[in-house]
């Protein structure tokens, strides 16, 4: 094991110390000193931005566009009202990188919404929680909300400045969907969330119809540092066109599955490495690398493979949420993808056609083969669905759910077609 | 700026979609969520087409034209998406269009013809909806439903009333209404058109035809006084269906559940097959001939100046211009169409019932006053496009005598005593006069001095009023005064008062009727004092309460059931009295029938040609969509043959073109602008009163002979025995609340009701809607009532 590899040096910075999530831990490790230099100096909004796009940070929501570029879409000169949203409703599944962020490490998150608020120029941000996240995760939120309110870092005229920022916490209902930036508006606004189309865009029409932007827990939760350390120390982390530190969630088959922060274009072999490596020795089948809705990496090429943005898009995949699913040679991939295409069939928001109908097909054909019901046709039909959902849905869940389904298809079909000519039959059905 | 759509270059304006620029060209792109009317869902993925240089389709609806750009709606990438999608919507859609009322005019069909499969991939089990009561106008078979989402962006977006939504995710996405409720929108049947499936259905017609045996008739709406355009669809000589027609300039593409479901009532069981005479004290049904026999003899036996005759502001203009013609040949003077006009002053004749500007104007209005009106429910075309405006940010005040529900916010509302309104009213000019007193502009226009004296100094503080007058000084305004204050006693009054209010602040003005042709009846003279075309008459005649009172030896009631008349009571008094009473009615109730000694049936609206002026003084003709009804005769042609039955000399081969030739000559080609002569202008006696009154008006499926017998539209009011008070009302009056019940009394009837204890009623008044026999029995409205403990 590559004995050099930083691990939780950001994002994850408290977590190694007594009552990671206080006030006062995290002013020990030099919070909120970023948010302070900005309000003492009246830095220019513009100025962050720059900083932030130099850093190279990217969106660590799934889609991984830069974030200094999406907060430039914001029209500074306009008058008109802006919003931030704070997009915590990890649902992903696999994932759950934010809610460890959330829960010990809150005030990065808040610190990074400030400034990212003062940034675009909105003096109101909301951070919507996923509905799961009622317990101890919506507790340690509130409890950084009022810390930070009670020092003045947060709401008018902050540390007696003429800045007036307020953040409010919503908590979600349990919905996949709402994790879609524009379905969460939409809920956001007290409506149901089905996501909207596009254009026109968040940026220039969003939440309460005002340019608005949403980000990730995590990209928020490491702007302070990017602030405090400068730029070309995030940039000089990482690979060229992936720069700084990723969570990753792994789970599955290995030994210490839980989240880890390494830097971006760190081999998979040493994650696997640090999570403990597969489980009973066995060998490494197939990685999801990017949660459940990334196309499926067979074991062999993801052993070769960089965890950076470009790599893994390389191998075929995505490096999405950051959720990496670990499963061994046992694995029994019809089911897990049975397991996957319910989930989807289940979390389709039932707003256009092509996703509401074919996640059901889909799922109800991946059943049949499972209970040895299915014909060729049936197979023939299953290998057809994903491309036509992908791409002509509104949001990205048609895509979502169609990928993992071709993917698995691609590299395993010989297991489906076991399933049809009866070869294997499931117990358990 | 310039697009490229299927190689074929299109000129565009900025912000228009793919789709509106390809419709407007005549390029077929299939759809189902869009509709040009709606706001954008782009959740269909019908309407999916190739933009040159992305990737992945687009949907044509929702995608903006960019200047230059190139797309394709036929290319592989569209016509795949178009498959795909409709391969899609076709899983869990039932195939069963033999059954479907929709089959023949389904959207669904005709794209699944266009870009469907042959053979279905899908083999699996289809997923069923259960289906709840919506209320008796709409059929729902929500299986059918591929959730295009129009019925929900109809009911909020044009109806104003949010009914249905979209309740579950993904598969078990439902369309319903909340908790299972009936929908309530006085527009709702427009539903049913926009549905492109057959998961929406006209209740009344269902099941009961095919869309291809039925012919289609133009006609125009026999209710409200907007005279919506629409189809009638004819099956084997009944009417089927009625659909709205489009007309930019009035209904646009809706349609009141009003017009769309009274047809129900032409085959009522009260129809009239054949003359029913009262022959020895019995009622039986006799021949034309002898019918006309009858008319003679009695009509000559009685003296001069003895009769009178009441048509109905619902029949058509030929209808009034034939009876008035009629009737004055024969010497009978005592003419009038105002049978629910509960007070004669013959002061303001020339105030003609109309509204100063095109209805389709009224959504560019920028301020709005409402006095008294329920036009949601009364006049629903007015009212969405009164929506309209308040949507483009007009503001719409209201003084009104209960808080009625309408389809659009309201900035400010005075909630009043009946009694007052006169007196709010002048209290608003009182203000007017003087902050418009410099204004050179009004032409020295006086305020008459009766209305002067009784300026009372009120006008001056209160802040209500001093708003409605600075947001009726905007330019573009609009005052509208209720259909309901046709009870009114003071409905003169406030016509006058509303024409002077309208003056000063420079904003038109509108008369709202709840007939379809009472502009005709005026035109055609049908008015003890105007001629045709609004001349004065020579002889003048009683008004209808004059002619009441005055218990003369014969009547003739054209098109009117008994209760259509203000002066009920006595008017059923007079009728027993009288030597003769004549009716003309498609409809006779075992009731009202007592009162008669001969009714010739007549054809209903739907069975005739006619031509009606509505508000805006718009003339619309229309062919009769079937035959009579057995024996029963169009109006104008037992008209006719009645005048040859008195010996006038008229060609014995009228036809209905003669009429028609007659009344363009004498009345629209000569039409006058019908201004304001102030000169006559007198004002009654202004008295405030301080009694308990009754208000409430008629149920809006109560309003007139056809509507009170349609069959599903009745069902939709809970004609429940109601009574609405508000708190103060009821402690001044010593009423015990906890016994929710209570007896009214007006004159030397009661009833017993329940008592509901309602805020939006005003103080010192009690609210009864007009919904059943027992209410019209008690009474009419704004007359005194007394409220006691039970």
């Amino acid at each position: 094991m590559n004995n050099n590899i930083k691990i939780n040096e950001l994002c994850y910075a408290t977590l190694s110390m007594e009552n990671p999530n206080s006030f006062e831990t995290y002013v020990s490790l030099g919070g909120y000193s970023a948010w302070k230099k900005i309000i003492a100096n009246s830095t220019k909004p513009k100025d962050i931005i720059d900083n932030i796009i130099n850093s190279g940070l990217r969106g660590r929501g799934g889609a991984g566009f830069s974030t200094g570029k999406k907060w430039s879409f914001i029209n500074q000169d306009s008058d008109e009202i802006k919003y931030l949203v704070c997009n915590a409703d990890e649902s992903e599944p696999g994932t759950c990188k934010d809610r460890d962020i959330l829960r010990y490490n809150p005030h990065a998150l808040l610190e990074g919404m400030l400034i990212a608020s003062y940034a675009i120029g909105a003096e109101v941000a909301y951070c919507y929680l996923r509905g799961e996240f009622i317990d101890d995760v919506y507790l340690s939120v509130k409890k950084a909300l009022k810390d930070a309110y009670k020092n003045k870092l947060i709401g008018k005229n902050i540390l007696d400045s003429n800045v007036c920022i307020e953040i409010h916490d919503l908590i979600g209902a349990g919905a996949y969907i709402v994790g879609e930036e524009t379905a969460m508006l939409e809920s956001i606004e007290g409506k149901k969330g089905f996501p909207r189309y596009k254009p026109p865009f968040p940026a220039v029409k969003g939440l309460f119809g005002c340019p608005t932007i949403i980000n990730n827990v995590e990209t928020l939760a490491s702007v302070p540092e990017i602030i405090n350390k400068g730029s070309e120390w995030f940039n000089k982390i990482g690979t060229d066109k992936s720069s700084g530190f990723k969570c990753f969630s792994v789970s599955g088959h290995v030994n210490k599955p839980g989240n880890y922060e390494i830097p971006l274009g760190t081999p998979f072999k040493d994650l696997l490495e640090l999570a403990g490596g597969v489980k009973n020795n066995k060998k490494l089948k197939a990685v999801i690398p990017g949660g459940s809705s990334v196309p499926v990496v067979p074991g062999e090429k993801m052993l070769e493979t960089n965890m950076d943005y470009e790599s893994i898009s390389n191998a075929g995949s995505m490096l999405g949420s950051g959720a990496v699913i670990i499963m061994d040679e046992d694995t029994n991939m019809v089911e897990v993808i049975h397991r996957i295409a319910r989930f989807y069939y289940s979390e389709s928001c039932g707003q256009c056609t092509p996703c509401r109908e074919g996640t059901g097909w889909m799922y109800k054909i991946i059943d049949k083969i499972i209970k040895g019901q299915a014909t060729i046709e049936d197979f023939e039909s299953l290998k057809s669905i994903p491309n036509m959902i992908s791409g002509s849905t509104i949001c990205a869940l048609g895509d979502a759910a169609a990928m993992p389904v071709e993917s698995f298809i691609k590299y395993y079909e010989k297991e489906f077609l076991n399933y049809i000519s009866k070869k294997e039959k499931k117990a358990f059905i | 700026m310039k697009i490229k759509i299927n190689n074929k270059e299109y000129l565009f304006e900025k912000g228009e979609t793919v789709i509106q620029i390809a419709d407007r060209n005549g390029i077929h792109i299939p759809r189902f969520c869009y509709h040009s009317k709606l706001s954008i869902a782009a959740n269909c993925r019908m309407c999916l087409i190739e933009q040159v240089g992305v990737n992945k389709p687009q949907p044509a609806c929702s995608t903006p034209a960019i200047e230059n750009q190139e797309y394709f709606t036929n290319s592989k990438l569209a016509q795949d998406s178009q498959k795909n999608t409709m391969e899609f919507l076709l899983i869990n859609h039932p195939l069963d269009c033999p059954v479907c009322d929709q089959g023949g005019m389904c959207e669904l069909q005709d794209q699944a013809f266009m870009h469907g499969r042959v053979k279905s991939r899908y083999v699996d089990e289809k997923r069923v909806v259960i289906d709840y009561k919506i209320g008796p106008l709409i059929k729902t078979n929500m299986t059918r439903c591929i959730h295009c989402t129009r019925c929900v962006r109809y009911g909020e977006e044009i109806a104003g009333i949010k009914e249905f939504g979209a309740i579950g995710r993904g598969e078990n996405l439902e369309i319903r209404t909340y908790l299972s409720s009936a929908i309530n929108s006085p527009m709702s049947g427009n539903m049913i058109d926009i549905c492109p499936v057959g998961a929406l259905n006209a209740a009344p017609s269902h099941m009961k035809g095919r869309t291809w045996e039925l012919e289609e008739v133009k006609s125009i709406s026999p209710h409200d006084c907007v005279g919506s355009n629409m189809s009638v669809h004819v099956l084997d000589n009944d009417v089927f269906r009625v659909v709205p027609l489009e007309n930019n300039n009035i209904n646009e593409i809706w349609l009141s559940d009003r017009d769309r479901f009274s047809y129900e009532a032409i085959s009522h069981n009260e129809r009239l097959k054949k003359p029913i005479a009262k022959i020895g004290g019995r009622y039986e049904e006799i021949e034309w001939e002898q019918a006309f026999e009858i008319i003679k003899k009695n009509i000559d036996e009685t003296k001069f100046g003895m009769s009178a005759g009441f048509i109905s502001a619902n029949s058509t203009i030929e209808e009034q211009y034939l009876f008035q013609k009629w009737l004055r040949e024969i010497n009978i003077n005592n003419i009038d169409h105002r049978v629910s006009q509960n007070f004669f002053s013959k002061a303001d004749d020339n105030l003609f019932p109309k509204i100063d500007i095109p209805i389709k104007d009224i959504e560019k209005i920028n301020s709005i006053l409402l006095i008294d009106s329920n036009v949601t429910y009364d006049q629903p075309i007015l009212s969405h496009k009164i929506r309209k405006a308040y949507l483009n940010n007009a503001k719409i005040n209201t003084i009104q005598t209960f808080n009625y529900k309408y389809n659009f916010s309201t900035n400010e509302s005075l909630l009043i005593n009946p009694n007052l309104l006169a007196e709010i009213l002048i209290d608003t000019i009182e203000y007017l006069s003087v902050i418009t007193i410099n204004d050179k502009t009004l032409n020295n226009f006086s305020i008459p001095e009766e209305i002067k004296n009784n300026f009372k100094g009120k006008g001056l503080t209160d802040k209500k009023i001093k708003q409605f007058c600075s947001d009726l000084l905007f330019d573009n305004s609009l005052i509208l005064l209720g259909s309901n204050l046709k009870n009114h006693q003071d409905y003169e009054l406030l016509k006058i008062l509303t024409n002077i209010i309208s003056i000063l602040t420079k904003s038109n003005k509108g008369f709202l009727g709840d007939k379809c042709n009472e502009a005709g009846a005026w035109l055609t003279g049908c008015l003890p004092n105007k001629a045709v075309g609004l001349k004065d008459q020579k002889n003048v005649g009683l008004n209808v309460y004059e002619s009441i009172k005055a218990e003369l030896d014969s009547y003739i009631i054209y098109n009117l059931d008994l209760i259509d008349f203000y002066h009920y009571s006595d008017l059923k008094k007079s009728l027993n009295e009288a030597n003769f009473v004549l009716g003309f009615n498609s409809f006779i109730s075992d009731e009202d029938l007592n009162y008669y000694d001969l009714v010739l049936p007549l054809a209903t609206v739907f069975e005739s040609p006619g031509t009606f002026v509505n508000i805006e003084g718009e003339w619309q003709s229309f062919a009769n969509s079937c035959k009579p009804f057995y024996l029963s005769k169009e109006g104008w042609k037992i008209l006719t043959k009645l005048r040859l039955v008195f010996e006038k000399e008229i060609n014995n081969k009228f036809e209905y073109i003669d009429i028609i030739n007659e009344v363009d000559a004498e009345i629209r080609k000569n039409k006058e602008i019908l201004d304001i002569n102030f000169e006559n202008l007198k004002v009654q006696k202004i008295e405030s009163n301080t009694n308990l009154i009754r208000s409430g008006g008629y149920s809006n499926y109560f309003s007139d002979n056809i509507v009170r017998r349609a069959f599903s539209l009745n069902k939709v009011n809970n004609n429940k025995n109601t009574v609405s008070i508000n708190k103060k009302t009821l402690e001044q009056n010593n009423i015990d609340i906890e016994k929710n019940k209570v007896i009214v009394k007006q004159g030397e009837k009661s009833l017993l009701a329940e008592l509901i204890v309602d805020e939006n009623v005003s103080d010192n008044c009690v609210f009864i809607v007009n919904s059943n026999k027992e209410h019209y029995e008690l009474g009419k409205q704004y007359q005194q009532i007394k409220i006691e403990n039970v």
